[in-house]
Protein backbone atom coordinates (compact mmCIF):
# COMPACT_ATOMS: atom_id res chain seq x y z
CA UNK A 1 0.00 0.00 0.00
CA UNK A 2 0.93 3.42 -0.90
CA UNK A 3 0.40 6.55 0.55
CA UNK A 4 1.92 8.84 -1.89
CA UNK A 5 3.88 11.99 -1.12
CA UNK A 6 4.15 13.31 2.14
CA UNK A 7 1.93 16.16 2.47
CA UNK A 8 1.28 17.17 6.07
CA UNK A 9 2.98 15.59 9.01
CA UNK A 10 1.39 16.26 12.61
CA UNK A 11 0.68 14.57 16.24
CA UNK A 12 -2.50 13.14 17.50
CA UNK A 13 -2.66 12.70 21.33
CA UNK A 14 -6.69 10.85 21.49
CA UNK A 15 -8.81 11.98 24.56
CA UNK A 16 -10.02 8.69 24.05
CA UNK A 17 -8.02 5.78 24.28
CA UNK A 18 -8.74 4.38 21.02
CA UNK A 19 -7.62 0.63 22.65
CA UNK A 20 -10.56 -1.09 24.38
CA UNK A 21 -10.39 -1.73 27.93
CA UNK A 22 -10.64 -5.65 28.92
CA UNK A 23 -14.00 -6.49 29.64
CA UNK A 24 -15.22 -6.13 33.59
CA UNK A 25 -14.81 -9.80 34.94
CA UNK A 26 -18.11 -10.17 36.56
CA UNK A 27 -17.63 -9.88 40.53
CA UNK A 28 -18.50 -13.08 41.53
CA UNK A 29 -21.08 -13.62 44.73
CA UNK A 30 -19.62 -15.32 47.67
CA UNK A 31 -21.60 -19.01 47.38
CA UNK A 32 -24.41 -18.95 50.27
CA UNK A 33 -24.46 -22.02 52.61
CA UNK A 34 -27.30 -24.16 52.62
CA UNK A 35 -29.74 -23.13 55.23
CA UNK A 36 -30.61 -25.61 57.38
CA UNK A 37 -35.05 -25.53 57.04
CA UNK A 38 -35.91 -25.19 60.83
CA UNK A 39 -37.87 -27.92 62.22
CA UNK A 40 -41.37 -27.33 62.68
CA UNK A 41 -42.56 -26.78 66.48
CA UNK A 42 -44.31 -30.28 67.24
CA UNK B 1 9.07 14.86 15.11
CA UNK B 2 6.57 18.19 14.27
CA UNK B 3 7.40 20.02 11.70
CA UNK B 4 6.27 23.41 10.67
CA UNK B 5 4.83 24.75 6.85
CA UNK B 6 8.09 25.22 6.01
CA UNK B 7 10.08 21.86 6.92
CA UNK B 8 11.84 22.76 9.52
CA UNK B 9 11.57 21.40 12.88
CA UNK B 10 9.00 22.74 15.37
CA UNK B 11 10.17 23.23 18.76
CA UNK B 12 9.96 20.67 21.05
CA UNK B 13 8.32 20.82 24.33
CA UNK B 14 4.89 21.23 26.00
CA UNK B 15 3.55 21.83 22.66
CA UNK B 16 -0.19 20.91 22.37
CA UNK B 17 -1.15 18.17 19.68
CA UNK B 18 -2.35 18.67 16.38
CA UNK B 19 -5.80 16.98 16.87
CA UNK B 20 -7.60 14.92 19.84
CA UNK B 21 -9.14 12.18 17.73
CA UNK B 22 -7.30 9.47 16.33
CA UNK B 23 -7.40 9.52 12.46
CA UNK B 24 -9.20 6.89 10.50
CA UNK B 25 -8.42 5.09 7.63
CA UNK B 26 -8.86 1.69 5.94
CA UNK B 27 -6.99 -1.16 5.36
CA UNK B 28 -6.46 -5.13 4.93
CA UNK B 29 -5.38 -7.55 6.83
CA UNK B 30 -4.64 -11.31 6.87
CA UNK B 31 -6.07 -13.75 9.85
CA UNK B 32 -3.14 -16.04 10.91
CA UNK B 33 -3.77 -19.08 14.30
CA UNK B 34 -1.43 -17.75 16.91
CA UNK B 35 -0.93 -19.59 20.49
CA UNK B 36 -3.72 -17.26 21.80
CA UNK B 37 -6.07 -17.38 19.12
CA UNK B 38 -7.33 -15.61 16.09
CA UNK B 39 -4.60 -12.50 15.55
CA UNK B 40 -4.34 -10.34 11.96
CA UNK B 41 -1.39 -9.51 10.58
CA UNK B 42 0.06 -7.79 7.62
CA UNK B 43 -0.33 -8.96 4.77
CA UNK B 44 3.12 -7.65 3.17
CA UNK B 45 5.34 -8.30 6.49
CA UNK B 46 5.19 -10.72 9.69
CA UNK B 47 3.84 -7.95 12.14
CA UNK B 48 0.98 -9.21 14.47
CA UNK B 49 -1.65 -6.60 15.67
CA UNK B 50 -1.66 -7.62 19.02
CA UNK B 51 -5.30 -7.71 20.88
CA UNK B 52 -5.88 -5.03 23.27
CA UNK B 53 -2.65 -3.48 22.73
CA UNK B 54 -1.51 -0.92 20.10
CA UNK B 55 0.49 -1.50 17.32
CA UNK B 56 3.60 0.50 17.66
CA UNK B 57 5.56 1.32 14.81
CA UNK B 58 9.53 0.70 14.54
CA UNK B 59 11.19 1.42 11.44
CA UNK B 60 11.63 -2.43 9.93
CA UNK B 61 14.88 -0.66 7.93
CA UNK B 62 16.66 -0.24 11.20
CA UNK B 63 15.74 -4.12 11.98
CA UNK B 64 16.62 -5.91 8.69
CA UNK B 65 19.55 -3.82 7.96
CA UNK B 66 23.05 -4.37 9.71
CA UNK B 67 23.72 -0.98 11.68
CA UNK B 68 25.70 2.00 9.57
CA UNK B 69 24.68 0.14 6.57
CA UNK B 70 24.09 3.35 3.96
CA UNK B 71 20.62 4.78 4.22
CA UNK B 72 19.97 3.88 7.79
CA UNK B 73 19.59 6.19 10.14
CA UNK B 74 18.02 5.88 14.09
CA UNK B 75 14.76 7.65 13.63
CA UNK B 76 11.43 7.16 15.41
CA UNK B 77 8.79 5.79 12.87
CA UNK B 78 7.32 7.20 11.16
CA UNK B 79 10.16 9.58 9.51
CA UNK B 80 8.49 11.70 6.18
CA UNK B 81 11.68 10.78 4.83
CA UNK B 82 11.37 7.18 4.90
CA UNK B 83 8.61 4.81 4.49
CA UNK B 84 8.13 2.94 7.81
CA UNK B 85 4.95 3.47 9.88
CA UNK B 86 1.89 1.81 10.05
CA UNK B 87 0.28 2.19 6.64
CA UNK B 88 -3.95 2.97 6.03
CA UNK B 89 -5.16 4.12 3.13
CA UNK B 90 -7.77 7.50 3.00
CA UNK B 91 -10.87 5.23 0.76
CA UNK B 92 -12.06 1.64 1.14
CA UNK B 93 -10.96 0.67 -2.74
CA UNK B 94 -7.93 1.96 -2.11
CA UNK B 95 -7.19 -0.22 0.80
CA UNK B 96 -8.67 -3.22 -0.96
CA UNK B 97 -6.46 -3.06 -4.09
CA UNK B 98 -4.71 -6.36 -3.14
CA UNK B 99 -7.35 -8.50 -0.92
CA UNK B 100 -7.62 -10.75 -3.71
CA UNK B 101 -3.90 -11.21 -4.65
CA UNK B 102 -2.23 -11.65 -1.69
CA UNK B 103 -0.07 -14.46 -1.11
CA UNK B 104 -1.58 -17.10 0.95
CA UNK B 105 2.09 -17.60 2.71
CA UNK B 106 2.79 -17.42 6.74
CA UNK B 107 -0.51 -18.94 8.25
CA UNK B 108 -2.64 -16.54 6.17
CA UNK B 109 -6.04 -18.35 7.01
CA UNK B 110 -8.29 -15.55 5.63
CA UNK B 111 -8.34 -12.20 5.08
CA UNK B 112 -10.33 -9.16 6.57
CA UNK B 113 -10.93 -5.72 5.64
CA UNK B 114 -11.55 -2.95 8.50
CA UNK B 115 -10.95 0.54 10.17
CA UNK B 116 -8.44 1.17 11.96
CA UNK B 117 -7.17 4.01 14.43
CA UNK B 118 -4.06 5.80 14.25
CA UNK B 119 -2.11 8.21 16.85
CA UNK B 120 0.94 9.50 18.15
CA UNK B 121 3.38 11.11 15.07
CA UNK B 122 1.41 10.81 12.14
CA UNK B 123 2.50 11.39 8.31
CA UNK B 124 0.02 12.07 5.86
CA UNK B 125 0.15 11.54 1.88
CA UNK B 126 -2.14 11.96 -1.19
CA UNK B 127 -3.61 8.51 -0.17
CA UNK B 128 -3.41 7.52 2.97
CA UNK B 129 -1.21 7.60 6.59
CA UNK B 130 1.80 6.50 8.03
CA UNK B 131 1.62 6.57 11.72
CA UNK B 132 3.08 6.15 15.21
CA UNK B 133 0.59 3.82 16.48
CA UNK B 134 -2.38 1.90 15.81
CA UNK B 135 -5.60 -0.42 16.32
CA UNK B 136 -8.49 -1.62 14.52
CA UNK B 137 -11.26 0.16 14.90
CA UNK B 138 -13.95 -2.24 12.71
CA UNK B 139 -13.43 -5.51 11.32
CA UNK B 140 -15.63 -6.61 8.34
CA UNK B 141 -14.64 -10.69 7.30
CA UNK B 142 -15.69 -11.59 3.65
CA UNK B 143 -17.02 -14.67 2.99
CA UNK B 144 -14.32 -17.82 2.65
CA UNK B 145 -13.71 -17.58 -1.21
CA UNK B 146 -14.38 -21.02 -3.39
CA UNK B 147 -11.36 -22.89 -3.96
CA UNK B 148 -9.41 -21.39 -1.37
CA UNK B 149 -8.52 -22.92 1.86
CA UNK B 150 -10.26 -19.70 3.99
CA UNK B 151 -11.79 -20.78 6.84
CA UNK B 152 -15.65 -20.18 7.13
CA UNK B 153 -16.24 -16.64 7.94
CA UNK B 154 -18.01 -17.35 11.41
CA UNK B 155 -14.74 -18.95 12.49
CA UNK B 156 -12.59 -15.86 12.24
CA UNK B 157 -15.63 -13.30 12.41
CA UNK B 158 -15.91 -15.35 16.70
CA UNK B 159 -11.89 -15.60 16.55
CA UNK B 160 -11.23 -11.93 16.44
CA UNK B 161 -13.77 -11.26 18.66
CA UNK B 162 -11.06 -10.47 21.44
CA UNK B 163 -9.65 -7.71 20.04
CA UNK B 164 -12.62 -5.84 21.53
CA UNK B 165 -13.87 -3.78 18.52
CA UNK B 166 -16.87 -4.67 16.17
CA UNK B 167 -16.55 -7.35 14.00
CA UNK B 168 -19.39 -7.98 10.75
CA UNK B 169 -19.49 -10.82 8.56
CA UNK B 170 -19.85 -9.65 4.84
CA UNK B 171 -21.88 -11.26 2.34
CA UNK B 172 -19.60 -10.56 -0.74
CA UNK B 173 -16.08 -12.89 -1.09
CA UNK B 174 -14.26 -11.09 -3.37
CA UNK B 175 -12.72 -7.57 -3.88
CA UNK B 176 -15.66 -5.89 -6.56
CA UNK B 177 -18.22 -7.69 -4.40
CA UNK B 178 -16.72 -6.63 -0.86
CA UNK B 179 -16.77 -3.17 -2.12
CA UNK B 180 -20.18 -2.49 -3.43
CA UNK B 181 -21.44 -4.22 0.22
CA UNK B 182 -19.51 -2.02 2.15
CA UNK B 183 -20.27 0.99 0.11
CA UNK B 184 -23.86 0.37 -0.17
CA UNK B 185 -24.13 0.07 3.86
CA UNK B 186 -22.23 3.23 4.33
CA UNK B 187 -25.30 4.94 1.97
CA UNK B 188 -27.80 3.32 3.78
CA UNK B 189 -26.12 4.30 7.51
CA UNK B 190 -25.98 8.33 6.04
CA UNK B 191 -29.33 8.09 4.57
Amino acid sequence: MEIGKPKREYTVEPIVDPVPREDPVPERRPEQEPVEPELAPA
Amino acid sequence: MRHLDDGRPAPTGAAAPDLIEPVVGWRCWGVVRETEGLRLRSLIYETIWPARRALSAVCLKQVILPPGAEGVTRHPAPAAACACGVYAASTLRRATEFIDGYAPTGGIVHRVIGTVALWGSVVEGDRGWRAANAYPRAIFVPQARPGTRDLPAEVIAEGLAGYGVPVEILEAAVRLEIVGELEERARRAAA
